[in-house]
């Protein structure tokens, strides 16, 4: 752009009625290091000519609140704010604190739960585990005292210890002995081998003439191991002729249906 | 003695003896014991005055306010728009360049502007609801002597005389483009006239404003 078409802008120019591209076209012009012929100057008239047209409306003097609305807007922004700014601060770590604080806690109570979830079942099977084991000992308990009992029957005198006989003769795989004391009317069982097969129950009878009572179930040690078992004494109230030990149905029968495995003669 | 009868002559030489005056009365006195200009009242606004600041104010604020009424045409919009322009001034007298033009065309054109802004931003709703108050009686200003109240009026009836000295079409297009913002070509399109007519029209009426301009005040 050279001066002279400048200086056919710069009314325009100055009322702002340029278009961007002639505008910026004028602003690169003075802003260039060329000699100018007197464009400032034209801007200059043409400036002040632009603020005639301004001054040609009437004046309408402003009520005091608009000053007092520019002074109160500078002393805000003059005012130093640093309580504003601390408070600011604060305020802000606070609300940063709370929010990490929730994210750990919402994190951390799902983590908990499943702890919680976990420590119960395992309280719970830790008190299953009690309970058997308390009905473990209770057996222990109840089978001790029967031994001890038992042991202190066979040291009494006239108590008779009579074996059974297994049934077939050669059949091995169970041996079981009765120590009856006719005078107390105690007696009891103490025989290994009578793990009884799946369905199966090893029954106890007392046999008196035709009679055949049955005396309970034997609940023999599946390792192996002896057992010793109680025989009712209201059973013994009479001595009985013979004691048998049948191989029955699950929960026993209340006439001997199965085989007869042990049997002896009192 | 104030120029006050020469109203009724619309010769130019008159004209331009009292926008003299008028600039003599408002404008700069460098080294002189009168009041700054709006200049230098610039200039120590942008060193934090706000004595100079309030001045400035006091001097421009009713002007500011009519011309943002004239563009606005909305008396709680323009208090707004005056408002904020003042608060540019505060932040932006460093920025001010007197080889531009004198500090009071500086000034105007900020209140211009900012109102332009809202027309277009906000589009002017209000536009009509307050436009009778533009015709509001001028009331003397804060530290405004009552011959200095007369001095501008005077010098805004001088104004407008020699805007009346202007053709309806020149003047129209210098108002569309002044008040309403518009580019030279959209009042081409506004007013269905060619580009060059519009350019010439606005050419020449500026042309005619400029000569009324007191030169030893625009080179200062």
């Amino acid at each position: 752009m050279t001066c002279a078409e400048f200086k056919e802008l710069v009314g325009a120019y100055a009322l702002g009625a340029l278009s961007p591209e002639e505008c910026a076209a004028c602003d690169a012009h003075l802003s260039s290091t060329t000699t100018h012929e007197d464009c400032w100057h034209a801007l200059s008239d043409a400036n002040a000519a632009a603020a005639l047209v301004a001054m040609s409306v009437p004046a309408v003097t402003p009520p005091p609140a608009v000053w007092a609305a520019i002074e109160r807007r500078l002393d805000r922004a003059a005012a130093p704010a640093p309580r504003r700014r601390s408070t600011e601060w604060v305020a802000w770590t606070i609300g940063v604190a709370a929010l990490v604080l929730v994210f750990f806690i919402a994190r951390d109570r799902d983590r908990l739960n499943d702890q919680v979830k976990l420590a119960s079942a395992a309280s719970q099977r830790v008190q299953q585990e009690r309970a058997s084991c308390a009905t473990d000992l209770e057996h222990a308990r109840a089978d001790a005292d029967t031994q001890h009992q038992a042991l202190e029957l066979l040291s009494r005198r006239g108590t008779k210890l009579i074996a059974l006989a297994p049934q077939p003769s050669d059949d091995t795989t169970r041996v079981a002995s009765v120590m009856f004391n006719p005078e107390s009317q105690r007696a009891f069982l103490i025989g290994h081998g009578l793990a009884a097969p799946t369905g199966k129950d090893y029954q106890l009878w007392i046999i008196r003439g035709d009679q055949k009572i049955p005396a309970g179930l034997l609940h023999g040690d599946a390792a192996g191991g002896a057992i010793v078992a109680a025989i009712d004494p209201k059973l013994l109230g009479t001595a009985p002729d013979a004691i048998a030990v049948t191989l029955e149905a699950t929960g026993g029968a209340p006439q001997p249906l199965g085989p007869i495995v042990l049997v002896g003669k009192i | 003695m104030l120029p006050l009868g020469v109203r009724s002559d619309k010769s130019m030489p008159v004209l331009s003896f009292v926008l003299t005056f008028v600039a003599a009365r408002f404008s700069a006195q460098a080294g002189g014991g009168g009041e700054p200009d709006e200049g230098a009242l610039l200039a120590r606004i942008a060193r934090g005055d706000r004595e100079a600041y309030r001045t400035l104010y006091e001097r421009l604020s009713a002007q500011g306010l009519g011309l943002a009424l004239r563009v606005l045409g909305s008396r709680a919009e323009a208090e707004e728009a005056l408002q904020e322009s003042f608060l540019d001034v505060w932040t932006r007298s460093g920025q001010f360049d007197a080889a531009r033009g004198n500090g009071r065309s500086w000034v105007l054109s900020m209140i211009r502007n900012r109102s332009i802004d809202r027309v277009r931003t906000r589009g002017a709703v209000a536009r009509m609801v307050d436009r009778a108050e533009s015709d509001a009686a001028t009331l003397p200003r804060h530290g405004e002597t009552p011959a200095d109240a007369l001095v501008r009026s005077e010098a805004r009836a001088q104004i407008q005389s020699a805007m009346a000295e202007l053709t309806e079409e020149q003047r129209h297009a210098l108002e569309l483009a002044y008040f309403e913002g518009l580019s030279q070509s959209e009042i081409a399109e506004r007013l269905g006239e060619p580009l060059g007519t519009v350019k010439s029209r606005v050419r020449a009426a500026m042309d005619k404003l400029g000569r009324l301009i007191p030169k030893d005040r625009g080179r200062a």
